[in-house]
């Protein structure tokens, strides 16, 4: 499955990171991988894009290379030298474009070079030049809260062009503009990339976009997994300027839309651990945006291409993956690379009517959503068929950090609230059953404990409660 | 002002120096200045303390586990305790000169200003956009240009706005602080302060009365010309929501700004500005790596520090609790617990009175734009006004009414602290998102259940901030309102603060390190056992964000 294209790109090695691993602490004090055995190099001249679902240490991945992050092991070199012992010219343009709000475009432009010490003279000609060559020409005092998103982000691409950086790295520069902003600032950036002075500068995009990875990059590196690894790598030969509806161009896209859909590669059959909530994370969608989906791939015939899809709703793949991801995981749809076919359950799902349809989602979530089977489990094992949420959230924290835990129970709440199976008082913070969810008893095996580590390979039976009388 | 320096350092004879000053209106500009200038000299002291404090406190690791608690129970020791317990230190530190007394009536100010501000800019520190730091390591500014090019800026929204409303407090300490009672002598500092007081004694009500239109004249313009233009000014700096529903304006500032001073100062400046950047670049640069990895401490210097904090901390405390158990005697701390329950249900008095009368009152204003355009600025002078300037007057209604000052102080503690509540009221009353009051009035909720569902909870969050605050306010004001005199008839109440007051003006030290310890206990176990899980609720249950 993973792929990994032999690619003889031009010039020598500008930058690498080798056998780069990332560890932070997590939020019970344990510890949470982000990287693992990433190697990457980068050579002169060429543009690499990352790309990755939200998650996948890409953004952790570009911070390392720009030194802003030190790894937890692996090595980062600048040309052949460890990095901590180069002065790398590297330069970022950030996603929120993180320009100085108090200092106008001209200063904030200037901030580099103020840094590195260029006299007075020199440094606003240059910044003036800068500020030129991107379009910018009139806004040098205007603030960065006066500009639209497209300017602002010209400001950023200014502030690094003028540092003339070897690297230039870019995390999701064009993400918080709109389409049609992004579109026209991505053209110009490769305008005034073609006309630089240098033809051995660098580029290293972090992108979730397929597309942009595809119009931008001589080479898609696809980091996926967790710990994210690098999964795939593609080169893309074809000739610029590109055009998005040439054959060549879309099969690149359908490509990776594949990667990014696909599983990892994992042990098939034989011994595959019982999915848990710690190893199968609920994805992000809430039932509303299940069910809004569900009814899109049902008007489409029940098939549909997500990459059209995703097109047609002018969604981002960060946007759609969850929800497709979701409704895989409830056995709504079915993904084949880069398509979806809407299954038997799913059909049943959407002409139900409203309390039908709540209990056959509730069927679907007890059975086939980790993270729920384990809470409306755990809640039947109580006395009260009530817990207190924390214990819910202690469990998570041992494989997720604070903030992806509490968006874990969140999402299962919202699913577990949608299907009747158990109910959230904030006042007392608990979770309880509800009556709908005692009659799903006979649905949980007894082999399976409450325990959500890897599932349970011993099968130590759990006293059942018999379902409680409503 | 060059006038009124020179007598800054003018010998200090005990045996000469004035208990009182001359009570001639033509001195009030001259006092009003002197007095103006230890509000500013106050106010640069905080917000360089502020700079220091919290940039160690925030980029040094481990060096916040020691200094935020630290802060905290500064913060929560009553200010006038401070002066009283570093008031002989002052002395003993500038011997034969009023500079001494000058500089106790600076670090009152001093205090009341400085905790508050240094918080603030430190949560700003902390909160820094995660991408500006990004940024900011990427460009490899150097430390001192990170700290003027990033820091500062990003503190100075928060900053500007507690160092007014701490300034605004301060003029209170200024009026306690500039007549002071040492072993039994009263000294004066020239100031408007003083003045007053000097009015009270000789019980001129006309003088009184001038002095506090002065006084006036005094907030109302240090807000126009100085605060004003300074909070307009600071715009620039908020950070995240971009577009201000209402901001700051200012016409003072405007004119500056139109005008060509500030092109001058920045020439006139640059060479200075040039050669600091240069010159600074000693501290080395901010580095790639996350600040906090980096600057970190050794191991064993760590260790040793906090050891060194603890041991100091340990020693302090044994120390004091000896001199107090031989000069003072322990007793001490069981009369002093019942003096300050008595003060502390004089504060709940206070909360309780300016909650039932205020609330209702500010949630009419803040519901009504018009008359919160108006209201607002009013409200904030009153909140600044020193109310202690007029405790003379109360205490010659008392005197002649025969109320005793048990039951009176209430009124006296509520007089300057009960504008916190109305103020933040009306804020919270007027950031009532407009659809919910407009599905209220379409649900046709009567008054009670408006109030109930609406009203309550939505300035629930805004009381607590104020009512905190004029808690905070009573107990300060508790040490000079439990004891006031109007002539030569002095009213006593009962209570910790009369304790401290008493034991400031005897110079009994150790009777003053027991009250005010004892006062601190108090607002610190309020503070954990009441406020803190106040402010819980409205951020879990009653936040309207």
């Amino acid at each position: 499955m993973t792929k990994v294209y032999s690619t003889q790109p031009p010039g020598r090695v500008l930058a690498s990171v080798e056998q780069i691993a990332q560890i932070f602490p997590s939020a019970d004090g344990g510890t949470l991988q982000v990287l693992d055995g990433v190697n990457l190099t980068i050579r002169e001249g060429e543009i690499v894009a990352l790309l990755g679902r939200s998650g996948s240490g890409k953004s952790t991945l570009l911070r390392i290379l720009a030194g802003l992050l030190q790894p937890s092991s692996g090595e980062v070199r600048y040309r052949g030298v460890p990095v901590a012992e180069a002065e790398p010219a590297v330069a970022m343009v950030f996603q929120s474009f993180a320009l100085m709000p108090w200092l106008t475009v001209l200063e904030n432009v200037e901030l580099g070079l103020r840094a590195a010490a260029v006299p007075r003279a020199e440094r606003r000609a240059r910044a003036l030049a800068a500020i030129d060559a991107i379009g910018l020409d009139g806004f040098e005092t205007a603030y960065p809260r006066e500009l639209s998103g497209g300017m602002a982000q010209r400001v950023g691409f200014a502030r690094a062009f003028v540092q003339r950086p070897d690297l230039l790295l870019m995390d999701e520069p064009f993400s918080a503009l709109d389409v049609l902003t992004g579109e026209n600032l991505r053209s110009e950036l490769m305008a005034v990339w073609g006309e630089r002075e240098l033809a051995d500068q660098s580029i290293c995009i972090v992108t979730h976009s397929i597309e942009e990875a595809v119009q931008l990059a001589d080479r898609v590196l696809v980091l996926g997994g967790s710990p994210g690894t690098i999964q795939a790598e593609l080169p893309i030969h074809i000739p610029r300027p590109r055009d998005k509806r040439s054959p060549t161009f879309e099969a690149a896209v359908d490509k990776l839309y594949a990667l990014l859909t696909g599983r990892p590669a994992g042990a098939p059959g034989a011994h595959t651990p019982l999915p848990g909530p710690l190893t199968h994370p609920l994805p992000e969608a809430t039932s509303g945006g299940l069910a809004g989906l569900v009814e899109i791939v049902v008007a489409h015939g029940g098939q549909t291409d997500l990459p059209d899809l995703a097109d047609e709703l002018s969604f981002d793949i960060d946007a759609l993956l969850p929800l497709v991801d979701a409704a895989s995981m409830l056995g709504l749809l079915e993904v084949d690379g880069a398509q979806s076919f809407i299954t038997d359950a799913g059909h049943a799902w959407h002409w139900a009517g409203i309390q039908e349809s709540k209990a056959s989602f509730a069927h679907l979530a007890v059975t086939r959503a980790p993270l729920v089977r384990t809470i409306v489990k755990a809640l039947e094992n109580s006395d009260t068929g009530t817990l207190r949420a924390d214990f819910f959230r202690d469990l998570l924290r041992r494989g997720f950090n604070e903030a992806d835990a509490e968006r874990q129970l969140t999402l299962a709440i919202d699913w577990g609230r949608y299907g009747e199976l158990f109910d959230y008082d904030a006042d007392t913070d608990e979770v309880m059953l509800s009556e709908v969810a005692s009659g799903l008893a006979s649905l949980l095996e007894p082999g399976e404990g409450t325990d959500i580590g890897e599932g349970t390979g011993t099968g130590e039976a759990t006293e059942q409660k018999p379902p409680e009388a409503p | 002002m060059s006038q009124v320096s020179p007598s800054l350092a003018a010998p200090f004879d005990p045996s000469h120096a004035h208990g009182t000053i001359a009570t001639d209106p033509a001195q009030l500009p001259y006092y009003a200045a002197r007095s103006l200038l230890r509000m500013f000299a106050a106010l640069a002291l905080s917000v360089v303390f502020s700079f220091v404090y919290a940039t160690v406190a925030a980029r040094v690791r481990g060096a916040e586990r020691i200094m935020i608690p630290v802060l905290d129970v500064l913060q929560s020791v009553p200010v006038l305790g401070f002066l009283a317990v570093t008031l002989p230190l002052w002395l003993a530190l500038f011997p034969g000169s009023t500079l001494g007394l000058e500089s106790a009536a600076v670090f009152a100010i001093f205090t009341s200003q400085v905790w508050n501000m240094t918080f603030a800019f430190y949560q700003a520190l902390i909160a820094q956009p995660r991408d500006l730091d990004e940024a900011a390591r990427a460009l490899r500014l150097t430390r001192w240009q990170r700290f003027w090019k990033l820091d500062a800026p990003s503190g100075a929204f928060p900053l500007v706005w507690n160092g007014m409303m701490s300034f605004g407090g301060g003029w209170f300490f200024l009026i306690a602080s500039e007549v002071l009672t040492i072993d039994q002598r009263e000294y004066a500092l020239p100031g408007i302060g003083a003045f007053a007081a000097a009015a009270a004694q000789q019980e001129r009500i006309d003088l009184l009365m001038l002095a506090a239109a002065v006084m006036v004249v005094l907030v109302i313009g240090v807000n126009v010309v100085f605060w004003r233009p300074l909070t307009a000014w600071a715009e620039r700096f908020r950070l995240g929501d971009t577009d201000a529903s209402d901001p700051q304006t200012s016409v003072v500032y405007d004119l500056l700004r139109r005008s060509a001073i500030p092109a001058a100062v920045g020439a006139l400046t640059l060479p200075l500005r040039n050669w600091l950047d240069h010159a600074m670049r000693v501290f080395g640069r901010t580095a790639r790596r996350p600040l906090r990895s980096r600057t970190a401490l050794p191991r064993w210097l760590r260790a040793t520090a906090s050891t060194l904090a603890l041991a100091a901390l340990a020693l302090g405390f044994v120390l004091s609790f000896r001199f107090v158990a031989t000069e003072v005697g322990l007793d001490q701390f069981a009369v002093t617990a019942g003096l300050g329950l008595i003060t502390l249900a004089r504060v709940a008095v206070v909360v309780l009175l300016g909650t039932v009368v205020w609330v209702p009152i500010g949630v009419w204003i803040g519901l009504s734009p018009r008359i919160t355009r108006v209201a607002q600025p009013m409200v904030q002078v009153l909140a600044s006004f020193p109310a202690n300037f007029l405790f003379p007057l109360f205490a010659l209604a008392l005197v002649t009414t025969g109320v005793r000052l048990d039951i009176g102080g209430v009124l006296l503690m509520a007089l300057g602290s009960q504008w916190y509540i109305l103020f933040n009221v009306i804020a919270g009353a007027a950031a009532i998102p407009i659809d919910l009051r407009e599905s209220a009035r379409s649900l046709r909720l009567d008054r009670v259940l408006t109030w109930r569902t609406l009203y309550g909870p939505a300035v629930f969050g805004s009381w607590v901030t104020g009512a905190l605050s004029a808690a905070g306010g009573a107990w300060n004001a508790s040490i000079v309102a439990e004891v006031v005199s109007y002539g030569d008839t002095t009213l006593t109440a009962a209570g910790l603060g009369a304790y401290i007051a008493e034991a400031t003006t005897a110079g009994d030290t150790g009777h003053v390190i027991v009250g005010v310890a004892v006062m601190s206990v108090l607002v610190v176990a309020t503070n954990r056992l009441v406020w803190r899980r106040l402010y819980r609720l409205a951020e879990t249950r009653y936040s309207l964000a």
